[in-house]
């Protein structure tokens, strides 16, 4: 015990290096955290007096077939959305970063645009694009001599329209986090593989992928964080009306029933659970890439 | 309730609006009213912790200028008066008029953000207390403020009921307590819904196309599908949604999905005659799929839509929607009846320390005549029907072939039938309308549809 | 290798038309009138009307006055995040303390919680600590995140510890390792905070909009907030405006993203 206060003692400054954080934390999050905790096993309409209901919004929850669509929809969107942006984000940044390259700077804000793009413009774009009568995709279909897709009538394509919009809007953005993550390699690295006639393919599965590991936990933990909060896209996709089938997502499922039909006990049941699904795939992430970290 | 153009605020559309930033905040907010014991413990730890993180961290940001002084006199021993208001709820040169008739008052107008925003800010004020406005517009959801009504100043204590027979009674009502003891809101405009329709399909598919005639030949929604199946046959185009119609038809209704009792009637003859009227449009093939709304403009545009129910501020939207077809619509007296869509309100907050000026001053903004000036900047069509007739009230527009548009929305608005509201409509609408959604896009059979969508909202109401 | 090169550039091109097509058709919307977008088929041509459209947009709302606000605001919060985040992410990643396992796992934790639940619950305690209506709710809050400190920190084990220990055989104490010798290495990484944390704080909506009290110290995403919602919306107006604000956002892209360039690295990590 004593050892232990002496190494704490020891490593002062280091505590308050991370103090900020903590501070922050312990003043502006923990009691609206124990609060919803505590919140997630009351009835409450927002109003009146809150009854204590035990695990009923759980039950509820886990017997609401919605909730089931919800997590899969979630799931669904956040593979079609996340997986292939990753990868093409990562060969992107590898390919900008190549020396033959021209123009860098040109191609970094030209990838990065959609990012700062305003959603008003997006949405028009995208409903415009993957519209059933006039989309411009289906116009383009009927012109080759082949059939309109009904984009926004069957589940599968709903989620590939939200998809799309999700790689689009982080597409650039992935590739300026890997583009920066790839400034921490050594050039020698890359002269070495050169002179013993590495081809690009090999420099960059042999050099480039396992130095950026850390950087792919990274997006992968921040993808999945993000991916499991998917909200933006589905609403503005589906604008004033409830949202297009296939698409709710679990931040929206819980933003519905808590907060528009005012079941706010519910809806920080829904929360945990979603935190502890969050929390879940974080670990299983953490587990495969994280391996040679130390 | 109908049509819903592209860069829409959701400043109408408040029942079918997800309201969803709003509501959690709100909720969120009223966690936190509940002035517990702790209260001043949870003060004291924050204010140590705070002052802690303050002597680690540079704080490079002064200029912290609270403003709480709601009401107070300012400088000049001008009584100031902060007023909250949204683009397009009242108009400036109102705001300057009553600026110079009261010359005692500081009248700090403030434009924020409109919609579901606006709310939430104003819900977050009133919450929380401090630095709030004086006076305040409210829209639609002033049903959900009569909740919290002590927050507001009673207007019937100022002396409203002398004003009372200037506006519309359905509309007063809609800004007083059920028992009319208790009134937060001073009625500014109404929205009631009419019938838009292209004069030129309608001429070419043989139908009556003159306003007077439809609004006599044309009473019912059977008739008006009668027509409407003309009209396809002969020029391809249709109304607008499966659940625009639904919609519709509900909103003419004199009751919805709960009673005054707060009992679920949103399974009775009533809704399901709507649903099954909408149903059968479908089927005749005379409504636009259920799409986006990036859609249905680019129809409306193109010439395929030739009528839908629209408010009346659907004026300005249907303008900027569709350029091209301008000159070719007109609007008529809708069928089966009105119903409302928006118009708002304003009111005195309770925080206020000078109500009785506060009053005067809205008073004034919403006098018939001011009302009138409102309606010439925004189309936002008064709710003092002495007005309608006035000369000064003539609105011919261009877009609609020089009708003049304020002769059908005066007739309209005096027969506007309003419904109970209940806070959970918003539940009841969201799983029927997309449940009758899928009878279109993914051809579900419309019976079933309806047995699920009845069978999840009493799962919902169950609990 | 020159058809390598042409290979490489056609794909990169193809990209870009992607990319960039929304924001080259928010460009063509400012410069034609509210008619010309809605029109079938709709415009995709520059217009002549950008200078109407931006007297009104001047007309309507203070655009200057937001800017400098958000400028404010955003410069002083991202001055003080990267930081913060820079020193507790080096911190975390290059040094082992009591609890500093379970710290670190507690603050990854914070990141999975639903932020919005958080959101009101922090107003009333901004307003309980009396900063409503002051920057310092907007600034203070958001001096430490877990997202720059989780980034910094993944970037950050690449430090060669030898480095560290010489630095520390030469008489650096644990501040001056930070300083003189993580930063320099860090720079690409702090260039990524830098953009992120700019455009967030830049393009925050909610937050401001329940803490600033006083339309004079309103942001920029408030007041351009205020040109929509007339019912004849003036939609060139607002995309206008839009683009007006998202300017700001492309210089602050190119100057930090610089940073980029290659060769800091070298030397610093050779063991």
């Amino acid at each position: 015990m004593g050892n232990m206060l002496k190494e704490i003692y020891k490593n002062r400054a280091l505590y308050l290096f991370i103090s900020p954080f903590f501070i922050l934390f312990l003043t502006f999050s923990v009691f609206p955290i124990f609060f919803s905790m505590y919140l997630s096993v009351q009835k409450w309409d927002g109003l009146g007096e809150m009854t204590f209901v035990g695990f009923k919004n759980f039950s509820y929850m886990f017997s609401d077939p919605n909730f089931w669509q919800a997590l899969v929809n979630n799931v669904a969107i956040w593979l079609l959305a996340n997986g292939p942006m990753l990868m093409v984000a990562l060969v992107l940044a590898f390919v900008i970063n190549l020396s033959i390259v021209k123009f860098k700077s040109f191609f970094r804000i030209a990838f990065f645009l959609p990012n700062i793009t305003a959603m008003v413009a997006v949405v028009i774009i995208f409903q415009s694009m993957f519209g059933n009568e006039y989309g411009l995709i289906n116009y383009f279909l009927v012109q080759l001599g082949l059939d309109k897709v009904a984009w926004l009538n069957s589940s599968t394509g709903v989620r590939v329209v939200i998809a799309a919009m999700i790689s689009w809007r982080y597409l650039g953005y992935n590739a300026i986090i890997f583009l920066s993550g790839l400034q921490r390699i050594p050039k020698d690295l890359y002269e070495a593989a050169e002179l013993d006639g590495a081809t690009t393919a090999q420099t960059f599965f042999k050099i480039t992928l396992p130095m950026l590991r850390p950087i792919i936990l990274f997006t992968v933990m921040m993808s999945t964080i993000g991916g499991f909060q998917i909200f933006t896209e589905p609403q503005v996709l589906a604008g004033n009306q409830s949202p297009y089938p296939g698409s709710e997502t679990i931040v929206l499922y819980m933003f519905r029933e808590g907060f528009v039909y005012q079941n706010y006990g519910y809806a920080a049941a829904v929360s945990w659970v979603l935190f502890f699904i969050i929390g879940l795939i974080s670990i299983l992430n953490w587990k495969v890439f994280n391996k040679s970290e130390d | 309730m109908v049509v819903k153009f592209l860069g829409k605020s959701h400043k109408r559309h408040w029942k079918f609006a997800p309201r969803l930033a709003e509501n959690l905040m709100w909720y969120l907010f009223l966690i936190f009213k509940k002035p517990g014991e702790n209260n001043m413990k949870r003060k004291r730890l924050s204010v140590a912790l705070l002052a802690l993180s303050l002597v680690l961290v540079v704080s490079a940001c002064g200029k912290s200028t609270s403003n709480n002084s709601a009401g107070n006199e300012s400088a000049d021993g001008k009584i100031k008066l902060k007023f909250w208001y949204w683009n397009g709820a009242v108009s400036d040169s109102t705001i300057e008029a009553a600026k110079e008739k009261f010359p005692n008052i500081d009248l700090q107008a403030e434009k924020l953000p409109s919609g579901g925003d606006f709310l939430t800010k104003l819900k977050t004020t009133i919450t929380g207390g401090g630095s709030g406005p004086d006076i305040v517009t409210m829209d639609g959801w002033i049903s959900t403020m009569l909740s919290y009504k002590e927050k507001f100043v009673n207007l019937y204590d100022q002396g409203a009921r002398d004003i009372q027979p200037q506006y519309l009674d359905w509309k007063w009502k809609l800004g007083t307590s059920a028992d009319d003891k208790y009134m937060i809101g001073l009625p500014i405009d109404v929205a009631p819904v009419v019938m838009y329709y292209r004069s030129d399909l309608f001429e070419q598919a043989g139908v009556p196309s003159k306003p007077e005639e439809l609004k006599e030949q044309v009473k019912t929604w059977d008739d008006y599908f009668n027509i409407l199946k003309q009209i396809k046959d002969k020029t391809g185009a249709t109304t607008t949604s499966i659940v625009d119609v639904f919609s519709s038809i509900v909103g003419q209704s004199p009751q919805t999905y709960f009673d005054t009792e707060g009992n679920y009637i949103g399974d009775q003859a009533h809704v399901k005659a709507a649903w099954d009227q909408a149903v059968k449009a479908y089927q005749m093939g005379i409504t636009f799929p259920f799409s986006s709304d990036s859609e249905r403009n680019a129809a409306i545009n193109n010439g395929e839509i030739a009528t839908f129910p629209g408010a009346s501020w659907a004026v300005g939207d249907l303008a900027s929607a569709a350029p091209d077809t301008k000159g070719k619509w007109n609007i008529a007296y809708p069928p089966g009846g009105v119903g409302n869509q928006g118009g708002s309100f304003i009111g005195i907050l309770k925080s206020t320390k000078h109500p009785q000026e506060a009053y005067e001053v809205i008073k004034f903004l919403t006098s018939p005549d001011n009302l009138v000036k409102g309606y010439k900047e925004f189309g936002n069509y008064p709710s003092t029907p002495e007005v309608y007739s006035k000369p000064e009230m003539e609105n011919k527009n261009e877009f609609f072939a020089n009708q003049d548009l304020s002769v059908v929305f005066g007739e309209a608005a005096k027969d506007v039938k309003v419904a109970h509201t209940d806070p959970r409509d918003d539940m009841v609408i969201t799983t029927l309308t997309k449940s009758l959604g899928s009878v279109d896009a993914q051809k579900k059979d419309s019976e079933k549809a309806w047995a699920e969508a009845q069978e999840q909202i009493k799962r919902q109401l169950s609990r | 290798m020159t058809a390598k090169k042409i290979f490489v550039h056609t794909f990169l091109v193809i990209g870009v038309i992607f990319s960039i097509f929304p924001f080259y058709w928010l460009v063509v919307m400012s410069t034609n009138d509210t008619s010309a977008i809605f029109a079938s088929p709709p415009r995709l041509t520059f217009g002549g009307e950008f200078i109407t459209n931006y007297k009104k947009v001047m007309d309507n709302i203070d655009f200057y006055r937001a800017l400098l606000n958000t400028l404010f605001i955003v410069v002083v919060s991202t001055t003080l995040q990267l930081f913060f985040n820079s020193l507790t992410g080096f911190t975390f990643s290059k040094f082992k303390f009591p609890g500093s396992k379970v710290l670190f796992y507690l603050m990854m934790a914070t990141m999975m919680i639903p932020a919005q639940m958080l959101l009101v619950p922090q107003f009333l305690i901004i307003k309980e600590l009396g900063w409503l209506g002051s920057y310092k709710a907007l600034i203070i809050p958001g001096i430490s995140t877990a997202f720059g400190i989780f980034w910094i920190r993944q970037y950050a084990l690449a430090i060669h510890n030898d480095l560290l220990e010489a630095a520390t055989i030469d008489g650096c104490n644990k501040f001056g390792l930070y300083w003189r010798v993580a930063l320099p290495i860090l720079r690409p990484a702090l260039a990524f905070l830098a953009i992120t944390t700019f455009m967030g704080v830049w393009e925050d909506y909610l937050w401001p909009l329940i803490v600033l009290t006083d339309a004079e110290k309103f942001t920029l995403m408030l007041t351009l907030q205020q040109l929509k919602s007339v019912h004849t919306g003036d939609y060139s107006m607002v995309m206008t405006g839009t683009l007006l604000s998202t300017i700001p956002l492309i210089v602050m892209f190119l100057v930090f993203s610089r940073q980029f360039i290659a060769g800091i690295m070298e030397g610093a990590v050779k063991s």
